[in-house]
């Protein structure tokens, strides 16, 4: 018999006079010891499914009809009080985010021997022995140390790795992890992912495992089911699935992930496109690179005692150089914390650098003054991560777009900023009548592409995108890096991309800077450091990134 | 010319506002980020009904805002002689109520005086007795049979004028919105009646009834009848309590004119330029909040009553005087009150400051001034708005606190506060003269409700922690 079996489950969302359903009738298994992955994008129900087969569902949403069956009793049919023991004791979850999932006024050892005595009917200090063993088979370094802590002095993967411990308290029979390492840099998630792994094989457990990743999947499912639009298109084995994707959606999935393959056959079928069209690369005669970073040094004060004085500094970038040439794409590429986007904003001089030079065409960004500056402005842009927060919520989109051509005076009369932004919107893809929407109206992709319509409005020679596809889904995620290579094609400019993700980086980049702790420590060309990486922490980063 | 107009300052200050809020009205419709929250407030039966009742108070505020001195005798042929009283279309509206002075005391709606008089019968004889109030029901021959009815009857009468202009105020917007919508009347009646319009048409119409009736209703039996009764010096205590409607509106409204430029402006510069601009605007405020706000204001009105005593002639009337004086409290109470709403608008505008639109607009070299109209203060108005709704019942308040301990209004001015004040030396009487103090209370606490109503509609509306569920 199953460990779990969903049947014709389907869950609905109450809205403003009418419901919808956001889970439709979707039905699968999971076995002792067996891991299936549960994949989607964002918006296709899975979490909900999630949150469904727990019953924490939130107060707008509702379970219409199907039965969820664990180890043969109805979920759905028992009271309130059953389910509360039903969680934790054979059910546990593990979310995305392990910086809200703990308890920031409680000890570790508080939170993990709550949930250990709750189960148990134990002495606090033989809870206390318990808990210590569990933050030992987490792989916590000093559990002794750590159990006493509190959540803010550990790190992200750390409070990962206690959520799990949390989740494992109790001997659960069935882990939902929702998401477990979205949040994580690419090495921990490696570490968290073969963690679980093993305490899966030693508890015998069954694992529900919620993502997006389908590199992930591979490493991690025995059997995927893939969710779209509240509906299980497909079902099947690892090996099944990725040999052979049944349905037009999963090969669609499988399509938009960006490789370094996909990119050759990318160009060969542009070449073959237009086989007259010349890039228009203007070199304009300049002997050296477009944009030349020499030493460049960012160092943010912590700011201590009566009259804030900096006590001390936080080296985000130390000592960084390199060079960009014109119509090329450098990815800068590093974990979380590396001082990446930081380099990028010093560049468009939007920090301070504390030393070092930034050198645009030969000239040096920061010997500019402000007025030669604002010059210089029209040539720099940059495009952000976040969708939501990189446009002005209260602005017409046309507003956003023609700010910048008013701002830095490129078109003299509304009438040729009004053809200029048709043309814009034209270029990266969306409809005429956007001028008169607001960024609310549009998805996170459609968003993107306003964001880089923005920067393209001022004809930048280089343009810094910092991680600008890394909040979108992977279909739609393609769709925005293929606009930005079109782009370049057409018009020529630089990127510096940056980015935490290999595949991105293999898809699109010249060059590869990689950065650790504020420093560069590898760069050539792409297939040079992603096939024979030199440096040690660019061969630990590249054998973390689950692989296809 | 019959009359001669005169603007006080204060009437001056509350057009002004009402041409602002006029155009902010326009401004809104045309522009669907802003009006979408506005029509969810209208699409609640709460908003639209508390909105009605809060326009109807403004109404009454507004028509008593429109000064003049009326002219008393001619002197020559081309030079007329005005009164220095000055009045307003309110007190023309209500000419009955305003000049009819009893002599003392009398309860709502009696026909007798509440404290009774040495009098000479027709024998010739002195007797002890409640005498006939010389206003009110003077034309019942027996007072003591007739008046019931005859109030009924009034009432009545008045009741039946008034549904008939309801019904025909309504039938004309109706006929109109059934010919914008190319909907039949009857449809149109019957989807009001089963509630099932876009708009809370229904209670807007019930509520409109209520309020013409009330109306008509109360000015009618105003003519023969004092409503609420008099007060010590027989003054009809109805029209008192009409009278502070202006102040109390008054003192919410101009207050937040003098608060919101002090709190968006500083609170926007304290949190966008942080450093030691912050320091200066934080320790400006935190001074400002440690002192406390009752000795600060009565301190201001202090010297401004030494002002004016010292100044006697600059004054034309007492009108005059007291108009200051409630200009001076809204100025002291503005000043105490902007550093609630300018410490949330620094914490947002940290918000906001951080966010990459704004980060955008540096990178096109955006000067900091339009980067603080254009991208920080209309992401922060929400929370003006919602601060400005919530916080004009606290002022409406705060007034009849203020005037209770003689710190507030001139005492000859109309405010709840003063009446309140007034009537607490008669609470002890027996027996009781209770009308003061509750016309005061109902009129205030009507005032307030609603506007609370209001507030809590509008922060559901504006909140984009409440919204976001939404969309």
């Amino acid at each position: 018999m199953s460990l779990l079996v969903v049947n014709g489950l389907s869950t609905e969302i109450r809205g403003r006079g009418e419901s919808s359903l956001v889970v439709r009738d979707i039905s699968f298994q999971v076995e002792r010891g067996e891991t299936l992955a549960l994949v989607g994008e964002s918006g296709s129900g899975k979490s909900i499914t999630a949150l469904s087969i727990a019953r924490l569902l939130p107060p707008a949403a509702r379970v219409s009809a199907g039965q969820i069956i664990l180890s043969g009793r109805d979920l759905m049919q028992i009271s309130e009080r059953e389910m509360r023991d039903v969680r934790g004791s054979k059910i546990a979850m593990i979310f995305q985010e392990p910086m809200n999932s703990l308890n920031p006024v409680l000890t570790i050892g508080d939170q993990i021997s709550e949930c250990v005595r709750r189960h148990q009917s134990i002495t606090r200090p033989a809870a206390r022995q318990q808990s210590i063993d569990l933050l030992a088979a987490v792989g916590l370094p000093a559990p002794q140390r750590n159990i006493d802590e509190y959540p803010h002095q550990l790190s992200g993967g750390m409070r990962q790795r206690v959520m799990i411990a949390i989740a494992l308290a109790a001997q659960p029979d069935l882990l939902i992890a929702d998401e477990p390492t979205t949040a994580l840099d690419v090495t921990i998630q490696a570490q968290v992912l073969d963690l679980l792994k093993d305490l899966q094989s030693q508890f015998n457990m069954g694992l529900l495992f919620i993502t997006h990743d389908l590199a992930v999947v591979k490493q991690t499912a025995d059997r995927i089911a893939v969710m779209h639009q509240g509906e299980l298109v497909e079902q099947g084995s690892n090996e099944a699935f990725f040999a052979a994707p049944k349905h037009a959606y999963s090969r669609a999935l499988l399509a938009a992930i960006p490789t370094a393959q996909k990119r050759l056959q990318r160009n060969l079928e542009q070449d073959a496109n237009r086989v007259a069209a010349v890039r228009p690369v203007e070199t304009e005669g300049l002997a050296g690179p477009l944009l030349s970073v020499r030493n460049l040094q960012v160092h943010f004060p912590i700011r201590g005692g009566v009259f804030r004085r900096a006590v001390d500094y936080v080296r985000a970038v130390d000592d960084v150089s390199f060079d960009l040439d014109a119509g090329k794409t450098l990815a800068l590429v590093g974990e979380s914390g590396c001082g990446k986007t930081t380099v990028g904003k010093a560049i468009l001089q939007l920090l301070k650098s504390n030393q070092g030079s930034v050198q645009f065409q030969q000239r040096d960004l920061q010997t500019l003054g402000s007025e030669g500056l604002r010059k210089t402005r029209r040539d720099l842009q940059i495009v952000f991560q976040d969708p939501y927060s990189s446009l002005n919520p209260r602005m017409l989109v046309g507003d956003i777009l023609e700010e910048g051509m008013t701002a830095l005076a490129v078109l003299k009369t509304a009438q040729d900023r009004k053809r200029k932004i048709k043309l814009l919107l034209d270029q990266v893809g969306l409809p005429a009548d956007s001028v008169l929407r607001y960024p609310h109206e549009f998805s996170g992709g459609q968003r993107q592409r306003i964001s880089i319509a923005r920067a393209l409005a001022v004809e930048p020679k280089l343009i810094v995108c910092d991680e600008p596809t890394s909040a979108l889904d992977v279909s739609v995620q393609a769709q925005v890096l293929n606009l930005l290579i079109d782009l370049q094609a057409e018009l020529g400019m630089s990127y510096l991309f940056i980015t935490h993700d290999m595949a991105v980086v293999s898809y699109l980049a010249d060059e590869v800077a990689v950065m650790y702790q504020g420093q560069i420590v590898e760069q050539g060309p792409t297939e040079q450091v992603l096939l024979q990486p030199q440096h040690s922490y660019t061969q630990k980063l590249l054998a973390a990134v689950p692989s296809l | 010319m019959s009359i001669q107009p005169t603007f006080l300052i204060t009437d001056l200050l509350f057009f002004a506002l009402t041409i602002g809020l006029i155009a902010f009205v326009f401004i809104v419709r045309k522009r669907p980020h802003l009006s979408r929250p506005w029509s969810q407030v209208l699409k609640s039966t709460t908003g639209s009904v508390s909105l009605m009742i809060l326009l109807f108070y403004y109404a009454i505020a507004l028509v008593d805002s429109v000064h003049f001195h009326p002219r008393v005798a001619q002197a020559t042929e081309s030079q007329y002689q005005y009164s220095s009283e000055v009045h307003s279309l309110l007190d023309v509206l209500m000419t009955s109520m305003r000049s009819r002075v009893e002599k003392t005391f009398s309860a709502p709606l009696a026909t007798h005086s509440f404290a009774k008089e040495m009098m000479q019968d027709e024998a010739g004889q002195v007797q002890h007795q409640y005498p006939r109030l010389n206003y009110a029901g003077t034309h019942l021959t027996q007072p003591a049979e007739q008046r019931t009815t005859d109030i009924i009857s009034i009432s009545l009468q008045a009741s039946a004028q008034a549904l008939f202009y309801w019904a025909l105020i309504w039938l004309f917007i109706l006929w109109l919105y059934s010919q914008r919508n190319h909907q039949s009347l009857v449809t149109l009646l019957v989807n009001i009646l089963k509630g099932k319009t876009e708009y809370p048409l229904r209670a807007i119409a019930i509520t409109s009834a209520i309020l013409i009736l009330l109306t008509v209703v109360s000015m009618q039996l105003g003519q023969h009848y004092h409503l609420f009764g008099t007060d010590k010096v027989g003054q009809d205590v109805f029209y008192q309590a009409v009278k502070s409607v202006r102040t109390g509106i008054l003192i919410g409204v101009l207050t937040t004119l003098i608060t919101l430029p002090l709190a968006i402006l500083l609170g926007a510069l304290a949190g966008f330029f942080r450093g030691w601009v912050d320091d200066v605007i934080q320790y400006i405020y935190t001074t400002l909040n440690s002192i406390p706000h009752v000795l600060l204001i009565a301190a201001a009105v202090l010297l401004l009553q030494v002002y004016m005593s010292g100044h006697a002639d600059d004054f034309d009337s007492l009108t005059e005087r007291a108009d200051l004086r409630l200009l001076f409290l809204c100025l002291i109470l503005g000043i105490t009150s902007w550093t609630g709403l300018c410490r949330l608008l620094r914490a947002e505008t940290f918000k906001l400051r951080e966010m990459e639109y704004i980060q955008a607009a540096e990178a096109f070299g955006v000067s900091k001034f339009k980067i603080l109209m254009r991208h920080v203060m209309p992401n922060f108005m929400h929370i003006v708005i919602i601060s400005v709704v919530l916080d004009f019942s606290g002022l409406v308040l705060a007034e009849a606190v203020l005037s209770y301990i003689n710190i507030g209004v001139d005492p000859s001015m109309n405010s709840w506060g003063n009446m309140i004040n007034q009537a607490r030396l008669e609470m002890a009487r027996d027996p009781i003269v209770w009308w003061s103090l509750s016309a005061a209370f109902v009129f205030m606490f009507t005032l307030v409700l609603f506007a609370n109503l209001f507030a809590d509609v509008v922060r559901d509306a504006l909140d984009p922690r409440v919204v976001r569920g939404e969309q």
